[in-house]
């Protein structure tokens, strides 16, 4: 009956004798590990599908929604962050593994007659890959993705002739907007991954005609092994790999949160992906009339060079020994590829002083002062001078000044901790700490260093310690929080920023800029409010007990409202009032945004925390552990095997 | 066991775990729901003072709009919305959903005959949202409100209708 039911579907629908195809063969001098990497980077290229596909379950192109669509994917939807993290890691996992598979044919001379037709395929998927990669960056429509875009069609508005219309085509317009996006959009979700399907397939049907080089030696491309199942188990185990290494990459180094695209931000440095370094770096040498070189001539030659390859080297021998003329010339273009993207990372663009990069979303966390000398010699000093008779640190020392264990986590510049040092009253005129003006500048360096590095004990939550500043101030903490929750009626909804996860280090720019003049340097506030109720302008490190959330979207919303309309603090005529920043546009949404994640990071609060962390932990822990498992029991499976090889 | 049979179920065995991994997640991802924006804020309905006293014989409970910003996902919309406020004395008001628990059609006061009525399904209602007479399966759905400086603040849900039970819709 089976056997009928296969007949009938067979006869009607090919397939079997169609896999059979594919996975019939046999290869010269048997499988190899050498032999995973077009597989691999197969296998990837399914997973960016997939992944890609999944996006589009909640990703929007729309430049007011692309950011903040694809952080909702992110932060909210459960193992968003994988689907996310697997197409951003598989992206640049695929480049290197494309390079290593070029550079693996190259070696092997796979590409001489009669395969040149699947080396010429190969260097169209190789430009495909590129185009994937740049109008992929631009989809989530934030600072690195828009300024890379930015600075990819503005150079490929440079080539001479034509570049004017293919700046047009790729912008929609003369400037970067909403059909720029657009066509990203279309590009990197169709137009670019079905062409690359179809010279997939032809790539896959050329390399079956003539099969795998094999081996370099005549003599050892006599044995054969099967391509099923014995290569295929190899391409596993390596992809297997290349899985878990995702799982971990996602799960432990997560893309960062750049920020939203803010096109008026004139700070930020703008530079390409890693793929595109090279190619960054080589335009800085041509200036004025000869930029046509970098942009057009030497890309263009790069191309040639990989079209004419298999026309060069005609020589019949396979090996790399017989044929250094190939491997020298492969070794300089590898190398002069490696040199100028490492240039490319170390540069800066001329003319930008400002050096802000927004890799990271969050401030790093310092090194434990006790792996460092000279914050070894501040804790001396710290314990010398008799600070711990007014500041705690890990849980010992008076409650007179502020608790110090995380003073690094306030982002306190050098000049700004010396100062507080040896001029307190400079920043707080109400300050009671006395001036260590006696200390020597390298003393003041060491203790500054202590201070900015990591101390024990796990920070008291924002919660905790404004009673402290309560108590200061002279305000129970239960009308504070009245006040507050009396604020907030008036207040209104949040703004659209409250749905944006904004980039740290550009808030606390931002914030210095926009905040400190009244809440105080990083926050500390402290500044004199007459005429209000509790007197003073509200510290926002720690902020109000009120509005502080561990869950990074309530805390959020909680301060937003305040920026968004305002506030009028309670009081009989209090002089200051807080500016509606949003409801006057005096702040763009992105920037409310960014000012938000770092008054979040200074609470020790971060805004692009996923909804369940512990999920993403467990996940890797679960396929990693099925991974290795597997590979024990192949191990033993495998030695089994060979034993009974040798008995008989 | 042949190297054959040891290559092919490794093949199958990393294979399967592999669309397993990955199968799992990618199901998750679109069947379960996310917690995001479950919290709702209150919106301002103006001063408990403009507001009509409904227990005076000449006056009638008050239908009022405002406006009800919505967390949809990662877009924040604000949509007009209406309630009804029904008002004993200035410190004790009650705020009813607009919808008629029995299907979700919109009900009207009927002046004369002082009871809610649904043109839908003929569900009545008493002044204070009891089920009068009709189809329904439970009372008018109260929302929490607040009086706050003078002001009525309202939290706007949405219920599942066609049940007894008052269960609110995420």
């Amino acid at each position: 009956m089976q056997q009928k039911n296969r007949n009938w579907l067979s006869e009607r629908l090919p397939l079997g004798r169609f896999i059979n195809a594919m996975l019939d063969e046999k290869i010269p001098g048997g499988p190899s590990f050498f032999y995973v990497l077009g597989s691999a980077t197969l296998f990837l290229f399914f997973l960016q599908v997939v992944t890609g596909i999944w996006q589009l379950f909640y990703y929007v192109p729309t430049v007011d929604h692309a950011y903040s669509s694809s952080s909702y994917l992110r932060i909210h939807v459960p193992y968003g962050w994988l689907i996310y993290g697997i197409h951003y890691w598989g992206a640049n996992i695929m480049a290197v593994l494309v390079a290593l598979h070029i550079i693996r044919v190259f070696i092997w001379g796979a590409y001489k007659k009669p395969r040149e037709l699947t080396w010429l395929l190969g260097v169209m998927l190789l430009l495909l890959t590129a185009g994937l990669i740049f109008t992929g960056a631009a989809l989530p429509w934030d600072e690195t993705g828009y300024w890379a875009t930015e600075v990819g069609t503005g150079i490929a508005g440079t080539i001479p002739v034509i570049g004017s219309y293919l700046e047009a085509f790729l912008r929609g317009g003369s400037s970067m907007g909403q059909i720029t996006l657009s066509r990203f959009f279309a590009l990197h979700t169709a137009l670019i991954p079905a062409l690359a399907f179809i010279i997939i397939v032809f790539h896959l049907i050329a390399f079956r005609k003539y099969g795998s080089v094999g081996p370099w030696k005549e003599s050892k491309r006599k044995k054969t092994g099967d391509f099923w199942p014995d290569q295929v188990a190899i391409d596993l185990i390596v992809t297997g790999f290349i899985f878990v290494l995702l799982v971990w990459l996602s799960a432990f180094h997560p893309a960062p949160f750049t920020g939203p695209a803010d096109p008026a931000d004139a700070a930020f440095e703008p530079k390409p992906e890693w793929n595109f370094l090279f190619l960054y770096q080589l335009l800085k040498l041509f200036k004025g009339p000869y930029e046509f070189i970098g942009t057009i001539v030497i890309p263009f030659f790069i191309i040639l060079l990989f079209i004419i390859t298999p026309f060069v080297d005609k020589k019949v021998s396979h090996s790399p020994l017989k044929r250094m003329g190939m491997m020298t010339g492969g070794l300089v273009f590898v190398l002069f590829i490696l040199i100028y993207t490492i240039l490319g990372v170390k540069s800066k663009p001329a003319g930008n002083n400002i050096n802000i990069s927004v890799s990271s979303n969050t401030i790093k966390k310092p090194k434990s002062y006790t792996s460092s000398p000279t914050a070894m010699k501040g804790d001396s000093i710290y314990n010398t001078y008799g600070c711990a008779a007014c500041h705690t640190i890990s849980g010992s020392g008076g409650k007179i000044g502020p608790d110090l264990t995380n003073e690094y986590m306030r982002n306190r510049s050098v000049q700004w901790l010396s100062l507080q040092i040896t001029n307190s009253k400079a920043h707080f005129p109400s300050s009671v700490m006395p001036d260590y003006s006696m200390l020597s500048k390298t003393q003041l360096g060491n203790l500054v260093e202590y201070l900015n590095s990591a101390h024990p004990e796990a920070a008291k939550t924002p919660a905790d310690s404004v009673t402290v500043n309560i108590a200061k101030t002279g305000i129970t903490s239960d009308s504070l929080a009245a006040y507050t929750k009396m604020q907030m009626g008036k207040l209104g909804a949040p703004g659209e920023a409250a749905s944006i996860v904004g980039n740290v280090v550009v808030g606390r720019k931002l914030f210095a800029i926009n905040c400190a003049s009244c809440h105080g340097v990083e926050g500390i506030g402290g500044d004199t409010n007459y005429g209000s109720e509790i007197g003073i302008i509200p510290a926002l490190y720690p902020v109000n007990k009120a509005l502080y959330s561990q869950n990074p979207t309530q805390f959020t919303e909680n301060i937003d409202v305040f920026i968004q309309h305002g506030s009028v603090p309670v009081g009989a005529y209090p002089v200051q009032k807080m500016l509606d920043y949003g409801d006057s546009n005096s702040l763009t949404q992105p920037q409310i945004a960014n000012i938000e994640a770092y008054i979040l990071n200074l609470n020790h609060v971060n805004r692009a925390q996923i909804e369940a962390p512990e999920s993403a932990k467990i996940f890797f822990y679960i396929t990693a552990i099925l991974y290795l498992t597997l590979m024990l029991w192949l191990i033993i499976y495998w030695r089994i095997i060979n034993k009974n090889q040798h008995g008989k | 066991m042949s190297r054959r049979t040891f290559f092919k179920s490794a093949s199958i065995g990393i294979g399967s775990a592999l669309t397993i991994v990955l199968g799992y997640p990618l199901i998750t991802s679109i069947v379960s729901k996310s917690k995001a924006f479950a919290a709702k804020v209150f919106s301002n309905l103006g001063p408990v003072n403009s507001i009509r006293n409904s227990f005076i014989p000449s006056e009638q409970p008050t239908r009022l709009n405002f406006s009800n910003t919505v967390q949809d996902a990662f877009i924040s919309k604000i949509n007009p919305e209406q309630v009804w406020v029904v008002k004993k004395s200035p410190k004790n008001i009650k705020v009813y959903s607009p919808v008629c628990p029995h299907l979700g059609c919109r009900y009207n006061w009927d002046e004369e005959r002082k009871q809610f009525i649904c043109p839908c399904h003929n569900s009545v209602y008493s002044i204070d949202g009891k089920v009068v007479s009709g189809p329904a399966p439970r009372g008018l759905d109260e929302l929490s409100s607040k009086i706050e400086n003078q002001n009525l603040y309202v939290k706007y849900e949405e219920f599942q209708v066609g049940i007894p039970q008052k269960t609110v819709i995420d």
